[in-house]
């Protein structure tokens, strides 16, 4: 599969990146892109795929977090990322079973304000949670390691959910955000799809919240902050919703985009909205979308060159 | 036991009655005509027999099993499958995709056995199309995919709506051929339709609803010269 | 205790009773959900700030000039953002979140994270049944009420605002009877988040005013409408004192940030089990 070729190739590029740039913050920038590709390659199956748009991926990524964040010192790091992975897939279900037989407009918001509330219980629940300072703990590997290990996770969450994606569970997906009527008068249980969708993306952006902590070696109230799940649903709409490896583009851009823009205070957040915007209006299939579209035009143009 | 029995279905909507005590059958292998002028609680019905509208009352039975209530694709599991009068295809799935998403009676995944799927295609004839992406089809062709997408859920029951609605001249024979072809396989055919003549070459019996009620059933030839069914029409109280 | 939550839950009540029927507005007659609607409310106390901290305008003058600011800023959102993207909801839906973050970055960015204060405009109290109110409290509660009541006139007793109510029920059928839709909808937005304006004008002596004060009373409003807001101006302003309450019954009695909490949960459980609403027109599934 050509695409996933690419996807395979850029990833063993950008492991000897630490060969080339042994700078120890451009690693931890490339640590956050790659857990970012995560983010918002698990947010596309449940948006680009299922057509259920999550403004609060950040709820996921962090209860990963958190969990991930107790759990170390006490547990193996692989089980608290597995804990991690089942908190945020416990969160999915909790909200998703009310929420996802309604129109899908209601779950938008219900997610857009989901990580609002855990942010509240976290203040409230100071003593276990530490508040608005968090909690510290002891990365289990070094951040060379970690860059490994996260460059692993983007990898593996990308194909295998653009594998998911192109068999039965993407089709079934697509037709339901396609129209989810006709989807139901074609046997499809619907609910049971969105939930499906809805629990792999927080199970894949848990993991990747774990792996955030650990690779901060801190977790605070922030990781569920707006600005997190906003720049992931830029960097899914900029890259092209239902492609998977659209949003993993989008995310490695956007997030170096940002980094160049770390100086100055809340640029990046007008950046991102001002993008998520402009992408919206102007190009709502994202990059992935265009280039699919000028492909096909080209094929139209050839063929009708030939005839 | 027939088939399909509803029995005294009732629906209101905000103060409108579109169902009132309606109550009809249809027996296996029957192929059978629904009438009535619009807003005659035609698609009400349809809506509430597949799953789509949850009754105020009454009970809809298949094969003598309550199936009122059941959400839609656990309706299509039992055996029933509808089109819909305005087509919904998905529009950016290719045309053998709309009929691999399908999950058939009886709840198993199809195999994505494109054998299958192609010979569903070809017998509505849309052979030629299985990968075009369902948005560039004609409305002749989509409403043709709207068969071929119920089909694949391998129905005992194949409820339509408005089949000719909006075909031209050339497309309708070839419409009509297709669903005289699928009865004479023994499909037990419901049929809304508006366009007399395509309707009374295909079922041989009637049934006219008017304000949700049951006026008239029977044979095609005797229920459209019924004055009941006339002065519904015509607005004639 | 019982006092405070009766006299906070009153003001309060009134000041989410506006922003819900705004909310309400926008959603029954275009079907928007508007989730930029908590920005128009912390645009319009921004406003306010600068116009009573910096331009030293009164308070009237200053709450004039948001209404009109944001309400036109509202009407060329629609007109510059939704309306091009009418066909797809998912878009609309997007579109309004990003201009909601959009405005809110902006805030930092002018503004900084600090929270700003503007003064209370009437000061002294009163003994009311026993209770001790602040004229500032009274003035707030009379206001807003003055304003659901201006809404519920005009679309009662107007031309544009029966127009409103026919797009609400079914826009194809308004549409041949003459009315002209689109500007209906420019209406309908333009009353959204007029509406939005008053109540961020309400609640900028009560509150700080900060960039992200505008995500909480989004959840609230949606709250209020889902418990059976829509449609229907007393179902909003009843749901709207019944939210008012709960939260602050939970603010007293178990703690003050967890009031959120407590609205999430009514929500959840209205939309479980009772999507239609309290008094059957809300939201419907």
């Amino acid at each position: 599969m050509r695409a996933e070729a690419g996807v395979v190739a850029a990833a063993a590029l950008l492991a000897l990146a630490p060969l080339a740039l042994g700078n120890p913050y451009v690693l931890l920038i490339l640590i956050l892109a790659n857990l970012y590709v995560g983010f918002a390659a698990s947010w596309d199956i449940l948006a680009g795929y299922a057509g259920q748009f999550n403004f609060g991926q950040a709820l996921f990524v962090g209860a990963g977090a958190y969990a991930a964040g107790f759990l170390a010192g006490r547990l193996p790091a692989v089980l608290g990322l597995a804990a991690a992975a089942l908190v945020a897939a416990g969160l999915a279900l909790l909200i998703g079973l009310p929420c996802l037989r309604l129109r899908h407009a209601y779950l938008s918001l219900v997610t857009l304000v989901a990580p609002l509330i855990l942010e509240r219980l976290v203040f409230t629940f100071r003593g276990i949670t530490g508040g608005e300072y968090g909690i510290t703990l002891e990365p289990f590997a070094g951040r060379l390691g970690l860059f490994y290990i996260t460059l692993a996770y983007a990898l593996g969450t990308v194909l295998i959910l653009h594998r998911l994606g192109r068999g039965r569970l993407g089709l079934t997906l697509l037709a339901i955000r396609e129209d989810d009527v006709a989807a139901q008068a074609a046997g499809v249980a619907i609910v049971r799809y969105k939930l499906a969708a809805f629990v792999l993306c927080a199970a894949f952006a848990g993991v990747g919240g774990g792996l955030y902590a650990h690779a901060l070696g801190a977790v605070a109230p922030v990781a569920f902050s707006l600005d997190v799940s906003f720049a992931i649903i830029a960097m899914g709409a900029v890259g092209g919703m239902g492609t998977i490896i659209g949003p993993a583009l989008g995310a490695y851009g956007l997030t170096l985009a940002g980094e160049s823009l770390r100086g100055v205070e809340h640029a990046r957040g007008i950046l991102y909205a001002a993008i998520l915007l402009a992408a919206v209006l102007f190009l709502p299939d994202g990059i992935m979308g265009a280039l699919a579209a000028r492909r096909t035009a080209v094929q139209a143009t050839a063929v009708k060159a030939s005839a | 036991m027939a088939l399909l029995e509803v029995n005294g279905l009732t629906k209101r909507f905000r103060g409108v009655t579109a169902l009132d005590g309606v109550s009809l059958q249809v027996e296996a292998g029957e192929a059978v005509g629904i009438m009535g002028p619009n807003g005659a609680g035609k698609t009400t019905l349809y809506n509430v027999v597949s799953g789509f509208v949850a009754a105020d009352a009454g009970s809809v039975r298949l094969r003598g099993e309550e199936i009122a209530g059941l959400s839609p694709n656990r309706v299509v599991a039992k055996g029933l499958a509808r089109t819909f009068q305005v087509p919904r295809p998905f529009r950016r799935l290719s045309v053998a995709a709309h009929l691999e998403v399908v999950r058939p009676a009886g709840g198993a995944p199809t195999d994505r056995d494109r054998t299958a799927t192609e010979a569903v295609l070809a017998l509505v004839g849309l052979g030629g199309k299985a990968n075009e992406a369902a948005g560039t089809l004609s409305q002749g062709e989509l409403k043709r995919l709207e068969v071929a997408r119920a089909l694949a859920a391998r129905p005992s029951l194949l409820l339509l709506d408005e089949p000719f609605a909006g075909l031209g001249p050339a497309e309708i024979p070839g419409l009509s051929a297709l669903l005289r072809r699928l009865h004479g396989e023994g499909m037990t055919l419901l049929i809304v339709e508006h366009k007399l003549r395509e309707l009374m070459a295909l079922v041989q019996r009637v049934v006219v609803l008017d304000y949700g009620c049951v006026i008239a059933q029977g044979p095609p030839e005797g229920v459209v010269r019924d004055p009941r069914v006339l002065a519904a029409y015509l607005g004639t109280t | 205790m019982l006092a405070d939550i009766l006299v906070f839950g009153v003001v309060w009540g009134a000041i989410y009773a506006v922003l819900a029927l705004g909310f309400s507005i926008i959603y029954g007659v275009a079907r928007i959900l508007n989730l930029c609607h908590g920005a128009l409310y912390m645009a319009s106390s921004y406003l306010i700030y600068i116009a009573i901290a910096t331009l030293h305008w009164p308070f009237a003058l200053a709450a004039l000039a948001a209404l009109a600011l944001v309400g036109g800023y509202g009407m060329a959102f629609y007109r510059g953002v939704v309306q091009p993207m009418r066909g797809s909801h998912t878009r609309v839906l997007v579109a309004s979140a990003a201009t909601a973050i959009l405005l809110q970055e902006i805030a930092f960015w002018v503004f900084g994270p600090e929270a700003r204060y503007v003064p209370s405009v009437l000061q002294g109290e009163a003994l009311v049944g026993g209770v001790v109110v602040t004229y500032q409290q009274l003035a707030t509660v009379a206001t807003a009420l003055i304003a659901m009541g201006a809404v519920w006139l005009f679309l009662g007793r107007t031309r544009a605002g029966r127009a409103l109510r026919a797009v609400a029920q079914d826009p194809e059928v308004a549409a041949l009877s003459g009315i002209h839709v689109e500007g209906t909808y420019l209406l309908a937005m333009g009353l959204s988040a007029a509406l939005a304006a008053v109540a961020g004008a309400l609640v900028a002596p009560f509150l700080t005013v900060a960039p992200d004060m505008g995500w909480s009373p989004l959840l609230t409003a949606f709250a209020i409408v889902v418990l059976g807001g829509m449609g229907s101006i007393g179902g909003t302003v009843a749901a709207a004192f019944l939210i008012a309450f709960v939260e602050m019954a939970t603010a007293f009695y178990v703690a003050p940030q967890l009031r959120d909490a407590a609205t999430f949960v009514v929500m959840i459980a209205a939309l479980t089990w009772r999507p239609q609403g309290l008094f059957g027109k809300g939201v419907a599934a």
